[in-house]
């Protein structure tokens, strides 16, 4: 048996390509005639971040603490992890080794070695090195193992006289290895055995630092700030669009949004210098201040920061950026992954009902544990997990809290926050909700509203995503939909525009997928999806959902075919629609369904019945000055619509047929009918004796008469009819679709459907 | 007596070259791959058509095109393709939602889209309602029959990836169409 959904989609394996289609294909020339000029510039930065936001994607899912972990393993510092592997390509067979440190992966270089008997040369990174060269890793840290190599075994040297043979053996790397020694730079040297190969030496050079102390940073990879000041003046987040300007930089990359455009490039710093090398980014639209930030960005030669501060300075001047996620929020969220607690913001505002958080979802703790850091500031308390996001309002006064997942078997690092004192404001309630609303999709895999309400506008919600995380899809779940989901797609991984989405007003969750890279969170269908409401104080959103728990389809006219009001594009089309569409009662009320102003393909008619949606007809189009549109979705028992059976297709019809009474009193200067073969012969007489077979979904012109049809009637089969029309109409046609195909064609091109 | 009829024009797409550039899988120097382009044709161009037109939302025209230019740059590339079929499939994604976002970005313009195909014309206005990729997980997986890994094969994303868009496609056609059981025809 099977679910008749996939009856449906089988269904699509009738649809055939051109009979021409190979040849076409064979013929031509790849990017052909037709084809736009490259966009240079954005592809190739988009193509780039792409491939270095998925590296950084895959690295910090692998770095994971898991519940399974062997003796010896990581568990605290950071871990450098080399695999060493052995690929192929063809009949050959190669070494290959790559360092992983905090997410981003290096390829190990060798001079030569010695593989299968024979030597190879190899690609070789020569000293001196650059800055950028050296591979940051933070102490406390360890060198551990992976691939298939029967062993391997570390060292490192110092950066310039690596080559005489000196270096400190760090041992063999049956167990991570601690890396105990100096900070500095060195090349790290890793030799790997494979018992039927040889033995050859990578190497990779790093650079060992210390920790920063608390608060401080002393990179400024995997970091996030938002613009606040340039050349210490404020940005006016209202007036300026610089207001919502952010950048986040990772492994020698960075990139950000401008207020309206998004722009990347690449960076070097060593300590506190700072170069950048270029600005790409998009030109979507000027951006007042745009290019007074860009110029300090691109001249920038330091930067400071104490940890949620950041300076950058430059011959042309400075900005300053707050670090996000270290500003105060009024929401706090947590998140439990696998063996930590994920707090997103370390600041948040209280109310006098306590903390407004998001927590969860269940998964891999059970719920989220607050306790004071100090005694005397109050009881521990805490919050229960669902399947789902949970919003919450918790009772913490303000001071410093600890804010644990628990409930799992494992052990589950903890967070701490700091709860601030209530805010006075006098933002007004209506200014608050901002009719754009901000998604940010982090490289972690969560997702981030920073505008918990969004008011809709008159073509849908308006959303901004100005992320760099490399996720591929915003999907957006409307609670109105039953398990239904909209979706905005971001195929390169970096979007700079805002969307429409035409999804209903109303509560709602969002959540970033992953659709080119590998999903971060790993937890595939359980990822979080993140409360968000859309608010429609004008109403003026129409629910285009059924209120019938049982959905029948129905046609206009007869099945699959659109129904059609030649040359009537003027008549409104709630007037056509109660034409068309039988059983649509004088009391029912037809009117637009969801967004008034949304995208064509989107809109949608509705049929009210006793202030219910009895019927939804979508997409309705007018093509050549007549209207169409498909099946109509109709509730069961509501008459509305014809269930399937065939009909004549009477729209237009001059035709008085027996059975078939419905005629449209708009159509007194149309005579084109479209009937099935069957109402042909219930038809048949003097009024038909010429017709005209055709496509279904062809245009038929005529001149003065029509062509006496000899190729249709195939017993069984069903065969579009298009019946004569008036010579001035038939005129019209020929003038507007430029027809061009003889009579004959007409007989191979009709469809017999059985 | 005189009759003629015309099918809606076929516009020239607008597709960008670059976009699929860095599918082509190079292999060693020297190396020569010859594939025979008219069976990969017979043998899978009707499916890549029918995944592209899924992806598209029902969408002939930039369909036949696509597959075409698809088959055209693997022509073209040929010694340097190692797997002839994940190409072409790749290729004809990356040069569909090309299409399908530079069309959003131009201004409207007078629609000249035919009618659905009435067979499928219920399931193409179900599969609208889904996303690109969940429309094209699903046809890959449900009418051609491939497991999910060679699904992701083709689309060139992961195969968790493929689970969420196949999972969130099939509840909302459950939805749509239906969940009830039935015979097979």
């Amino acid at each position: 048996m099977t679910e008749r959904w996939q009856r449906e989609v089988r269904k699509l394996g009738t649809v055939e390509p051109e009979r021409d289609a190979w040849n076409r294909a064979a013929t031509r020339a790849p990017g052909g005639d037709g084809l736009p000029p490259p966009r240079q510039r954005v592809v190739a930065g988009v193509v780039a971040f792409g491939v270095f936001f998925a590296a950084a994607s895959f690295g910090w899912l692998a770095l994971q603490p898991t519940a399974e972990r062997t003796p010896g393993e990581v568990t605290e510092g950071t871990e450098a992890r080399v695999t060493l592997r052995v690929g192929t390509e063809g009949s050959d067979t190669y070494p290959v080794a790559t360092l992983k440190v905090d997410g981003v992966i290096h390829v190990g270089r060798a001079m030569s070695y010695v593989w299968d008997g024979a030597s190879n040369p190899m690609p070789w990174l020569e000293p001196p090195y650059r800055a950028r060269d050296f591979v940051t890793i933070e102490l406390p840290a360890v060198v551990s193992l992976a691939g298939d190599a029967d062993w391997a075994d570390a060292r490192l040297h110092p950066p310039d006289s690596f080559l005489s043979g000196e270096g400190q053996e760090l041992g063999r790397l049956e167990m991570p290895q601690p890396i105990d020694v100096a900070p500095g730079r060195y090349v790290m040297e890793i030799r790997g055995h494979w018992r039927q190969h040889g033995n050859p030496s990578f190497y990779f050079p790093i650079e060992i630092v210390e920790a920063p102390a608390d608060g401080a940073i002393s990179t400024l990879a995997g970091t996030e700030w938002r613009l606040t000041a340039i050349d210490r003046v404020p940005i006016d987040e209202d007036g300026d669009r610089l207001g919502g300007a952010s950048v986040e930089f990772k492994e020698n990359m960075f990139g950000g949004w401008s207020g309206c455009n998004s722009f990347f490039g690449k960076y070097e710093s060593d300590g506190s210098s700072f170069s950048v090398d270029g600005i790409g980014g998009t030109e979507v639209g000027p951006c007042s201040g745009e290019e007074a930030w860009f110029a300090r960005l691109g001249s920038a030669e330091s930067w400071t920061s104490d940890g949620s501060t950041l300076t950058v300075s430059g011959p042309a001047g400075s900005f300053t950026a707050a670090r996000v996620g270290m500003e105060p929020v009024d929401v706090l969220r947590v998140e439990c992954l696998p063996g930590s607690t994920q707090v997103l913001d370390r600041q948040v505002v209280a109310t006098a009902q306590g903390v407004a958080g998001i927590f969860g979802p269940a998964g891999h703790a059970k719920r989220v544990e607050f306790v004071p850091v100090a005694a005397s500031e109050g009881d521990e308390t805490e919050v229960s997990l669902g399947d789902e996001s949970t919003a919450a309002t918790v009772p913490l006064a303000p001071g410093d809290w600890t804010v644990r997942c628990a409930g799992w078997s494992e052990e589950i690092r903890p967070a701490e926050i700091t709860v601030l004192p209530e805010q006075q404001t006098s933002t007004s309630p209506e200014e608050a909700v901002p009719d754009v609303g901000v998604i940010r999709c982090r490289s972690n895999g969560s997702t981030v509203v920073e505008t918990p309400q969004v008011a809709v506008q008159a073509d849908g919600v308006h959303l901004r995503v100005p992320q760099s995380s490399g996720a591929g899809a915003l999907s957006i779940f409307p609670e109105a939909w039953v398990d239904g989901v909209q979706t905005a797609e971001f195929p390169h991984g970096i979007e700079d525009e805002g969307y429409v989405l035409v999804v209903p007003a109303g509560p709602a969750t969002v959540a970033c997928d992953w659709a080119e890279d590998e999903d971060p969170t790993s937890r595939d269908e359980l990822r979080a999806s993140v409360p968000i409401e859309f608010v429609d104080p004008s109403g003026l959103y129409h629910l285009d959902e059924l209120a019938c728990p049982h959905e029948s389809r129905a046609y206009p006219d007869h099945p699959g075919m659109r129904a059609y009001a030649l040359g009537n594009d003027h008549v409104p089309l709630p007037d056509v629609i109660r034409r068309a569409v039988s059983g649509v009662r004088a009391s029912d009320v037809v009117e637009y369904g969801g967004y008034p102003d949304a995208e064509e393909r989107y809109r949608a008619w509705r049929v009210v019945r006793d202030g219910e949606v009895a019927a939804v007809i979508r997409n309705p189009r007018s093509i050549g000055g007549t209207w169409g549109f498909g099946p109509i979705e109709t509730c069961e028992g509501s008459g509305i619509g014809s269930p399937g059976a065939a009909t004549a297709g009477l729209l237009g019809s001059p035709f008085a047929v027996p059975g078939f009474e419905r005629c449209d009193p708009y159509a007194e200067e149309c005579r084109l009918v479209y009937v099935e073969e069957h109402a042909y012969r219930v038809l048949g007489g003097d009024e038909v004796t010429h017709a005209v077979a055709t496509s279904d979904d062809a245009i038929v012109c005529f001149e003065d008469h029509v062509f006496p049809v000899d190729c249709q009637g195939q017993p069984g089969g069903t065969v579009w009819l298009a019946l004569r029309m008036s010579p001035g109409v038939a005129e019209t046609f020929t003038a507007r679709f430029d027809c061009g195909l003889s009579p004959a064609d007409l007989c191979t091109r009709a469809q017999v459907r059985g | 007596v005189h009759a003629t009829l015309m099918m809606a024009p076929v516009k020239e797409r607008a597709i960008d070259e670059r976009a699929a550039a860095s599918d082509a899988e190079p292999v060693s120097a020297g190396a020569v791959a010859r594939h025979d382009f008219e069976r990969v044709y017979r043998d899978h161009g009707p499916g890549l058509f029918r995944a592209i037109f899924a992806y598209t939302g029902g969408r002939r025209d930039i369909a036949d095109e696509v597959v075409s230019e698809a088959f055209a740059r693997a022509i073209a590339h040929d010694a340097d393709i190692r797997e002839p079929v994940p190409y072409l499939f790749r290729t004809a994604f990356r040069l569909a939602a090309k299409e399908l976002r530079s069309e959003r970005r131009r201004p409207a313009s007078e629609p000249d889209m035919p009618a659905d195909p009435p067979e499928v014309a219920g399931l193409l206005a179900g599969l609208r309602r889904l996303s690109p990729n969940q429309r094209a997980a699903i046809v890959l997986r449900y009418e051609a029959d491939l497991p999910v890994d060679e699904v992701a094969r083709r689309m060139g994303i992961a195969a968790v990836t493929v689970r969420v868009h196949i999972h969130r496609g099939r509840a909302r056609l459950r939805e749509l169409l239906g969940a009830e059981e039935v015979d097979e025809p």
